[in-house]
């Protein structure tokens, strides 16, 4: 574990997890759907042999995936989440497989803004995102004053430049 | 200060370029298939011509309504045929100033000005196509001036002799000498152009006479003797040679980087002249490559990492790059003299014993693809039965070999306000910087490297997109270091005291 002073200690939602087994449950369903119409098509109007192999192999693949998406990656985004965003920078870590930490200026910060789908409205979240000179980062879901407080953090923090 | 239009020669200079990016299309339609009375051909003919017309007309139009007016501080620009457009760009967002002369500009007299703004897209500069060169140095100088005004205000009544103070303070740092120039001729390697040329010349010429035939009477009694064919390669090499001296003298030979307190001025090119200045503040890292043939005849590129917009052609973005072929310590010296924030250190830490085993272990995704495509395919090289697993196993050796390379000239230092990262296994690339310059840090784990105590520094700096530099495979314990440091670089930063009142905040 690393051990460096100030380490971000901010959570994610706690209805994050059902967010994203939802998400990708609808993705994976959408995806089957598709692919089973395009078998569908294929035996209606083309009738190619190798259509219908591939789409088996692609069908296979989709679940595989799904176990990874619905079941394991939802929790481990959850339990490896952290962020934390004090005068002098915004700190995320993330991933528990590879790992990634983030250390971002808060002078270099051009724009904070909270998003609202319907599905994170349903469980009253918000997604954050932060835009810098060279990149973006996210912030999946917060609770509604969680993300609120943050982004007037972040917004007010971020007001200060520096002189080149 | 009243409209102006641009120099009425502006339309003979984007018809030039018009032409000029019609050419082959013309060859075709013209001299190739001049004979030809095919539909395709005698069509096409007139859509050249009615294309050209509606160029001509357009450019004649954008001629009438293109105007431009500078006064102390800003650039106003008004454009558009039907919609009109008004622009008003403040010399402070000018980041760079290049200057460039073609051939075709010193015979009309004139020069081009492109002015950098920094915001990205490249539509958001200020392209000036035809300027006078009174013009053009009157635009520079009133840069220049605004520029002076910003700083006297700055530093109180102090300096009211500035004004030839700065004129004297202009100091060369480097011209290159005949030997400069034959040695990167060598580097350059641009003589080997020669061969293609030559093949496709030959090809060419075989098209309209039968060569391989009538030469085979000819050819087997000259290739026959031994003197003949060396002094035939002998005299192909010499004029390679002279070819790539030329055209590298062309290029590289009158060539110059001088700087003032400010900004850093390059000018280049004997035919096509390009001068350039960067303002100094704005160099945003150092990036000091080194090909194969580089290291030994022990030179260096020296790249200034900047905000511009300018990567509209390549040749534009060669700008960025002080002379390519500068000798190594000329080079560090240079870097001294020109960014004294950027002093190049020579003590350097190496990356540990656990990182070479990883990197040993780390599978490759090139290897096994080109693996699997040799299994499959099974084919034969040299004819040699086995060859293909003899190739499998060469590929690997070959990779591990790079590998082994890149971990020993890998090193990085991270210490007070500077950062520096070496990195490259035929080709090195040195990255220098300052911590305040960074933008962002990024320090990332996968599960190997984890299993070896390793992470990847990644380094973000401004540019067009940003420029990332990375620093791979460092022990876990050295990265906790890098971000303690990092975080350090508060110290650094001087910050807006306008801004500074968290609320009172005026953006200008």
């Amino acid at each position: 574990m690393r051990e460096y002073l100030n380490q971000p200690t901010e959570k994610l939602s706690n209805n994050f997890v059902k967010i994203k087994v939802i998400r990708a449950t609808f993705s994976f369903l959408v995806t089957i759907a598709i692919l089973i119409a395009v078998m569908y098509g294929n035996h209606l109007f083309i009738q190619a042999s190798w259509i219908n192999p591939t789409i088996y192999i692609l069908i296979a693949l989709t679940c595989l995936y799904a176990v990874w998406s619905i079941a394991l990656e939802p929790r481990f985004q959850y339990k490896n989440w952290r962020h934390s965003a004090d005068e002098d920078f915004l700190q995320i870590r993330s991933g528990g497989i590879n790992r990634t930490y983030e250390l971002v200026p808060m002078t270099k910060i051009q724009s904070v803004a909270t998003h609202q789908g319907p599905l994170l409205r349903r469980y009253h979240a918000y997604s954050l995102t932060v835009q810098t000179i060279g990149s973006m980062h996210t912030i999946p879901a917060l609770e509604a004053e969680a993300a609120t407080a943050l982004r007037e953090q972040i917004a007010l923090f971020a007001k200060v430049k520096e002189v080149e | 200060m009243s409209l102006k239009r641009y120099h009425p020669f502006v339309i003979i200079l984007e018809m030039a370029t018009v032409l000029k990016d019609n050419i082959f299309i013309l060859i075709i339609l013209f001299v190739l298939n001049y004979n030809s009375t095919s539909t395709i051909m005698k069509i096409g003919r007139y859509a050249i011509v009615a294309y050209f017309i509606y160029k001509l007309i357009q450019i004649i139009a954008k001629w009438f309504t293109h105007k431009y007016k500078v006064n102390e501080h800003s650039f106003y620009l008004y454009e558009g045929i039907f919609v009109k457009k008004e622009r008003t760009i403040s010399f402070k967002n000018i980041q760079n100033i290049q200057r460039k002369t073609t051939g075709l500009h010193r015979i009309l007299r004139l020069t081009s000005l492109y002015l950098d703004t920094g915001v990205g897209r490249s539509e958001e500069a200020i392209t000036f196509p035809g300027l006078t060169i009174e013009e053009a140095e009157r635009i520079e100088y009133m840069l220049e001036q605004s520029k002076e005004t910003v700083e006297q205000t700055v530093m109180d009544e102090d300096s009211i002799n500035s004004e030839y103070e700065v004129e004297e303070r202009v100091t060369t740092h480097f011209t290159p000498t005949k030997k400069d120039t034959i040695k990167a001729s060598f580097t350059s390697l641009s003589f080997l152009i020669v061969f293609p040329l030559l093949a496709s010349l030959y090809s060419q010429l075989d098209n309209f006479i039968d060569i391989e035939n009538r030469a085979k009477g000819m050819l087997l009694p000259i290739l026959q003797s031994k003197i003949t064919v060396a002094l035939i390669i002998l005299a192909i090499t010499f004029i390679s040679i002279a070819f790539g001296f030329i055209s590298t003298y062309l290029k590289y030979g009158k060539y110059e980087i001088r700087s003032d307190e400010e900004r850093i001025y390059i000018t280049q090119g004997v035919l096509n002249e390009t001068s350039f200045s960067i303002i100094k503040n704005n160099v945003q890292a150092i990036v000091i490559k080194q090909s194969m043939m580089k290291r030994i005849l022990r030179l260096a590129e020296v790249r200034l990492v900047s905000v511009s917009s300018q990567q509209v052609t390549e040749t534009e973005s060669e700008v960025s790059t002080l002379y390519p072929f500068l000798p190594v310590d000329r080079a560090y010296d240079m870097i001294q003299e020109l960014l004294p924030a950027y002093k190049v250190t020579e003590s350097m830490e190496r990356l540990s014993k656990q990182s070479l085993i990883y990197r040993l272990l780390k599978p490759s995704g090139m290897w096994l693809i080109a693996s699997a495509i040799l299994i499959y395919n099974r084919p034969l090289f040299l004819g040699m039965k086995h060859s293909w697993w003899m190739m499998i196993i060469l590929l690997l050796l070959a990779i591990l070999l790079m590998r082994i390379i890149d971990y020993v000239q890998t090193r990085y230092t991270f210490d007070k306000d500077r950062v520096q990262i070496r990195t490259g296994s035929l080709q090195t690339s040195l990255f220098i910087t300052n911590r305040k310059k960074v933008i962002e840090a990024v320090v990332t784990e996968n599960i190997l490297q984890r299993y070896f105590k390793l992470s990847t520094v990644k380094l973000a700096t401004r540019e067009n997109p940003a420029h990332y530099a990375f620093l791979e495979d460092i022990s876990i314990n050295r990265a906790n270091d890098f971000f303690a440091w990092y975080r350090e670089r508060v110290t650094d930063v001087n910050y807006d005291s306008k801004t500074d009142g968290r609320g009172d905040y005026y953006y200008e």
